[in-house]
């Protein structure tokens, strides 16, 4: 059965598969990083350079690598082995270490531990290499160096690794390469010789991996921890289809949900509720908060929002909900009762209420906080911020010349100003004053569309209705001097 | 005298309920004049229209008298969107300010509700494109009365047509303002007229007022309609 369902995921196996190599470029060169079993077989080696693996077997089939896409490949591997064990750690850029201890009986001992995770694997890479063994050094060793399969016990760990090169000991191409050069090429070599000559000879790590090796010297690995989910499932026995029925689920669901967090003291920042119906089709309803949040009431204002519209058709059967992002959530409401209660009316916690239902529905850059920003020209003196940074304290803002109340998104052309008059919003209006200039210079570090011309010289004008106006001039050698509205003083 | 638990006293109870009657808490303009027009001052938890090209103007100083933060409600990708440096220029720190934005009007208007029913803010500005409808303005109210909040509508944005005239519009709010700019008699002193069109607990006037930034308050205007001498660094052109 799982031979069938390999060849449905990989139909292009069945063919005899051609030399394929994963290449790199490392400073004007281009080198082989990786090579499959045919290419293998043909000849061509990693670390060879493309010229000289061309020339071993013209056929040859090459891909840019992909670091980063090999990096999640490889972390998505090493989730898949947390079914082995739940210390998983990646080792190098194409290996992962299990640590088995105490694992193995739960699937009937060691070597089916080993055709279990072989199994489990070869259908994502059918190149594995795999090895038992009590140390991690000696295991990386058989591994990558040895025959694939191999079971070592503490008994038999000096023989097996005594057949491997010494680069197995996972030493800097320096020391290998010295060792190579006076005759010391296996692991085996090594054995007869004192540790403190290996030292004094070749380095401390040399010694020292070698001891790893045959578990003479602890070797701390870093297992990175599994990061926990916050999560919360519901089945029904029978398809819901009432929305009363539905909230109360949701509800459910967020009690428990917050209940989880509670015990680890976090919030959440983002909660993904995933409805499943009864023909398999699921429905992602996505709330966001501006601050880490653990009210259930509160949440479920936010998805009584979201499941206006929701379509129910045949029924829903699942819900799965998980707080996909989550923040520390310090301190207990008890603990600084006092504090809320002292704090003035429109109170931070109303406020970021407010904001969590309104950037729900708007979108979250709809609601906005202003900082001010150390620029002259007037498009870039301030900053706006999504108000879920609003804590952060802002500068204080600067009070210079005079400014208008609204700016124009976009300047307007005054193609008839003159001294006189302007015409602007379907009337001429005469200039009864004017004060300045104001002369702006444009950053000279900014390449903006929206300043073609280096300098304006800002006016403010008042017509006879007392309206005031920010206008400026520019001049370019080819148009002449041109007058722009930029903002009102309403 | 009839006993306190009487259907007088229940009367009595029931009309201070009524939005009309209650005593009502209001942020007082700090002119005297005005303040008397509107029996103590702007209305807390009601909403008001300001109109005219001078509006915004009015408004920012006004909100600076309000306290907590201000919720500035406006439209998406609007022509002239307020603009921060100039707030503060006018003596309301942008910082205060949370500025909201949407699309279409019925997400405004939703976000205005919920604005003024949250209670979370002193003051929200509401930014209309088109003016305000009968319903609209009367949901609006009901949410300002309910979370205590105090509405400003601000039915025509800038760039209008300021010929003076505000046009019959929804009487749902409290009180409506027209107002047009006036020429300022020293640069830091904007000065406007204001008329009170409608007011629903009081009477209607028109003022010419100054704003004094330093004391954060209007004053009237005595002699309307003379034209103070320019500042200095000011050019007179032919007036």
């Amino acid at each position: 059965m799982r031979t069938g369902w390999r060849d449905s995921v990989f139909p292009f196996e069945a063919e005899p598969p051609a030399p394929l190599a994963i290449i790199t470029e490392s400073g004007n060169r281009l080198f082989v990083t990786n090579v499959n079993h045919a290419g293998a077989e043909a000849g061509i080696a990693a670390g060879m350079m493309l010229a000289d693996a061309r020339a071993v077997c013209p056929g040859l089939v090459t891909r840019p690598g992909d670091p980063r896409a090999e990096g999640l490949f490889l972390r998505a591997l090493a989730r898949l082995c947390r079914r082995f064990t739940p210390l998983v750690a990646i080792d190098g850029s194409d290996g992962l270490l299990l640590d088995v201890t105490g694992c193995d009986h739960l699937f009937g001992g060691a070597a089916q531990l080993l055709s279990a995770l072989s199994e489990t694997l070869v259908p994502f890479t059918p190149s594995l290499r795999a090895a038992l063994a009590p140390t991690p050094g000696g295991a990386i060793a058989l591994a990558r160096y040895g025959v694939t399969g191999q079971i070592v016990d503490m008994a038999t760990m000096r023989d097996a690794l005594s057949p491997l090169p010494v680069t197995a000991l996972r030493l800097d191409a320096a020391t290998s390469a010295t060792l190579m050069r006076l005759g010391l090429e296996r692991i085996g070599d090594l054995y007869p010789l004192a540790t403190a000559a290996l030292s004094r000879r070749f380095g401390a790590p040399l010694a020292r991996r070698l001891r790893q090796a045959l578990g003479a010297d602890a070797e701390p690995v870093h297992f990175p921890r599994q990061r926990r989910r916050h999560d919360a499932v519901l089945t029904f026995g029978e398809p819901i289809f009432l929305m009363p029925q539905i909230e109360a689920a949701v509800a459910h669901l967020l009690k428990c949900l917050c209940r989880t967090l509670a015990r680890s003291g976090l919030g959440c920042r983002q909660v993904t509720l995933t409805i499943g119906r009864v023909d398999a089709s699921a429905w992602r309803l996505v709330i966001a908060t501006a601050n880490p949040a653990r009210s259930a009431g509160h949440l479920m204002g936010l998805f009584r929002e979201r499941l206006k519209g929701f379509e129910v058709e045949f029924g829903i059967e699942r819900m799965h909900m998980e707080a996909t992002h989550t923040g520390r959530l310090e301190g207990t409401p008890a603990a600084f009762a006092g504090l809320e209660g002292a704090r003035p009316a429109g109170s931070s916690e109303a406020m970021t209420r407010l904001i969590d239902r309104l950037a729900n529905r708007l979108g979250f850059d709809h609601v906005q906080t202003l900082t001010p920003a150390d620029s002259h020209v007037p498009e870039r003196a301030f900053l706006v911020h999504g108000a879920r940074f609003a804590d952060t304290p802002a500068p204080p803002w600067r009070t210079g010349p005079a400014r208008p109340l609204r700016l124009l998104a976009r300047p307007r052309p005054l193609y008839d100003f003159c001294l006189e008059h302007f015409s602007w919003n379907r009337r001429v209006r005469r200039i009864i004053a004017r004060e300045g200039p104001e002369r702006i210079e444009a950053e000279w570090w900014w390449d903006d569309p929206a300043w073609p011309t280096p300098t304006r010289d800002y006016w403010r004008i008042e017509d006879e209705h007392a309206n005031r106006f920010w206008v400026y001039s520019t001049t370019t050698p080819r148009t002449g001097r041109r007058w722009y509205l930029h903002g009102v003083f309403a | 005298m009839p006993p306190d638990d009487g259907p007088a006293a229940a009367l009595r109870r029931q009309f201070s309920a009524c939005a009309l009657c209650g005593p009502a808490a209001v942020i007082e303009t700090g002119c005297p004049e005005v303040d008397r027009a509107l029996s103590g001052g702007i209305r807390q938890g009601a909403m008001h229209e300001m109109g005219g090209p001078g509006a915004t103007g009015f408004v920012v100083a006004l909100a600076r008298r309000f306290s907590g933060q201000v919720l500035w409600i406006a439209p998406a990708g609007q022509g002239a969107p307020f603009y921060p440096p100039g707030l503060a220029a006018a003596g309301l720190d942008p910082g205060r300010l949370v500025r909201i934005t949407a699309y279409c009007r019925r997400d405004l208007l939703w976000a205005a509700e919920e604005s003024l029913k949250s209670g979370a803010g002193g003051l929200a500005i509401i930014e209309l494109d088109r003016p305000i409808t009968l319903s609209e303005s009367r949901r609006l109210s009901l949410s300002a009365q309910a979370g205590r909040t105090t509405g400003f509508v601000l039915a025509h944005a800038a760039m209008e047509d300021d010929a003076g005239t505000p046009k019959p519009l929804a009487p749902g709010v409290w009180t409506r303002w027209a107002v047009s700019g006036l020429p300022a008699a020293h640069a830091g002193y904007p000065r406007w007229r204001i008329e009170l069109v409608r007011n629903r607990a009081g009477i209607t006037g028109k003022w010419s007022i100054d704003w004094h930034e330093q004391e954060n308050r209007f004053r009237v205007v005595r002699q309307s309609g003379h034209r103070p001498a320019r500042p200095a660094d000011a050019h007179r052109l032919a007036g």
